[in-house]
């Protein structure tokens, strides 16, 4: 064996993804906040803005990256993190330009000098990619990935399809049985492989909006180990299955109870929520995190997201109660801005 | 270690603190340093460590014990510009440590119940299975150095410095992984 296999290396990427990075921040957060060697951050009153505690860090570094990461110009007003409530587009480090239609919704996994990553959750994407040979530029919608060097092309995720359609250059298309090429003009339709089945469901898939049980009103912990659960989530999520992903985040929250973990199942299910379009389910689990652990360093963004979640559900008040309690609390938090601007758009 | 397209901070690379920099403020008490330490590595030190294990059970435990541990030491780490390869070292003794765990665990297993170790889980990926198949039966002496040198492409000097050994014993480790996987993969 002579030949080196660091093929491999690049082949064999591990399952992390920000939400991963989050929820390990999280826990180490906590492992080092119980051996004191990490005082646990306190949200403070306006003014206080200096407090430089490691959860507070976590939090900002956070929301940071999820509300920076792409940055979004023109500043996003009520936009969740990386969806459009309205058409806007998104300006990645490198210049290229992302439009988002109505209703889309796409994150970043990486965006460096060395190569950008795109989910696309849902809805109409344009992408106007920057030429540049040296980095990478993909974007992965449900099992579809789609690379480019310099191009402008359109991804749509449909029900069971993902239409890819080229403007201008070339873009290779995998769909994780084959690699196909596509030239300007042309354009693709891919239908979604059937999802799997749901391994022994103990209750039936949601398909509306969830109704989240009230504090204190768990049903039975259901089972099993919280990290294997975990990976489930995450494959769900990976292959676009929300659904199953939002079943698995609930069963996690019935189970942990009080566990460390438990905050940042329901800040990830609070995404997954808002990805499916249900704002005011994931508003409330993101209300929910922040009530486990609201000294944790998910905290500030889970705030944050509270009142993205609460506009995007058409109710003001209790959005602008979210965004004013962030801004007390973290005055000069990574999120004050949107914050204000949600205030200010909302009021007037 | 060689430098390997990674996670990057959303600051402009212009203005972002070196880690040597973050280093400094977080053992001064500088709390966001640390995070942001760990929000420029840990997609890294995943990365390792998951082709190290070859499957993912434990990639987050793995991930935060590193972490962690980091935290704990952070004034032992003598050169502040280099944390990836300090990290990647705590890592792989991490790994190191379940490895062994794990393989004390399956020899007990086959002296009991004479069933054989878990297959690899991988990701669909033929050549990966038959590599991690064989890599299996090997012990975490042989096995670590091998990856680091076949699949992460370390030289000889950087696997002595991850693993504590010197660079000769790396080098008759990583033969010796060699020769066994090569007889493993022609059965």
């Amino acid at each position: 064996m002579t030949d080196p296999l660091t093929h491999l290396r690049d082949r064999l990427e591990p399952p992390w993804c920000e939400l991963t990075e989050a929820r390990v921040l999280n826990r180490i957060q906590s492992e080092l906040a119980r051996e004191d060697l990490v005082p646990q951050a306190r949200p403070t009153r306006a003014g206080r803005g200096r407090v430089a505690l490691l959860a507070t860090a976590a939090a900002a570094c956070v929301g940071l990256y999820l509300w920076r990461h792409p940055r979004v110009e023109p500043a996003p007003a009520a936009a969740a993190p990386v969806a459009a409530v309205a058409s806007s587009s998104l300006k990645l480090t490198d210049g290229s330009q992302v439009q988002l239609a109505l209703g889309a919704q796409v994150t970043t996994v990486r965006d460096g000098a060395d190569g950008i990553e795109l989910r696309q959750l849902a809805g109409r994407v344009r992408y106007e990619v920057v030429p540049n040979p040296r980095r990478t530029f993909l974007v992965r919608a449900n099992e579809v990935s789609v690379r480019v060097i310099g191009t402008i092309f359109v991804v749509e995720l449909c029900a069971d399809t993902t239409l890819v359609s080229v403007e201008r250059g070339r873009v290779q298309v995998n769909d994780g049985a084959r690699q196909l090429s596509l030239a300007t003009g042309e354009r693709l339709e891919l239908s979604r492989p059937p999802r799997e089945p749901v391994r022994s469901a103990p209750t039936p898939l949601v398909s509306m909006a969830p109704v989240i049980p009230p504090p204190g009103i768990d049903t039975a912990p259901a089972r099993l180990d919280p990290a294997a659960e975990f990976r489930e989530v995450d494959a769900a999520r990976r292959r676009g299955d929300l659904a199953a992903a939002s079943e698995g985040l609930r069963r996690l929250t019935r189970s942990l109870g009080a566990d460390p973990r438990s905050a940042s199942a329901w800040f990830t299910l609070g995404r997954v929520e808002a990805a499916q379009g249900h704002p005011a389910a994931a508003a409330q689990a993101f209300e929910r995190c922040r009530s486990l652990q609201p000294a944790g360093a998910l905290a500030e963004d889970a705030l944050a997201e509270t009142a993205s979640a609460w506009r995007a559900a058409g109710d003001r008040a209790r959005a602008v109660e979210a965004a004013t309690l962030y801004l007390s609390s973290y005055p000069s938090g990574s999120h004050a801005e949107r914050m204000r601007h949600l205030v200010g758009a909302t009021t007037n | 270690m060689p430098v390997r397209p990674s996670f990057r901070p959303a600051t402009p690379e212009a203005t972002a603190p070196s880690d040597g920099q973050l280093v400094a403020r977080a053992r001064a008490g500088d709390s966001r340093a640390f995070t942001a330490l760990y929000r420029r590595h840990a997609r890294y030190v995943a990365g390792v460590t998951y082709r190290l294990l070859g499957e993912a059970t434990e990639l987050e435990d793995l991930v935060q014990e590193t972490f962690v541990a980091a935290a704990r030491s952070l004034d032992q780490l003598r050169d502040e510009e280099s944390v990836r390869p300090w990290l990647v070292t705590i890592a792989v003794r991490h790994v190191h440590r379940l490895m062994a765990s794990r393989r004390r665990a399956n020899l007990l297993a086959q002296l009991m119940l004479r069933t054989p170790p878990p297959p690899p889980a991988l990701p669909d990926l033929a050549e990966a299975q038959g590599v991690y198949s064989a890599l299996s039966e090997l012990s975490p002496e042989l096995r670590i150095p091998w990856l680091l040198a076949r699949v992460e492409g370390s030289s000889l000097q950087e696997i002595s410095e991850l693993v504590g050994a010197s660079v000769s014993t790396i080098k008759r480790r990583v033969s010796r992984a060699e020769e066994l996987i090569a007889r493993r993969l022609r059965d």
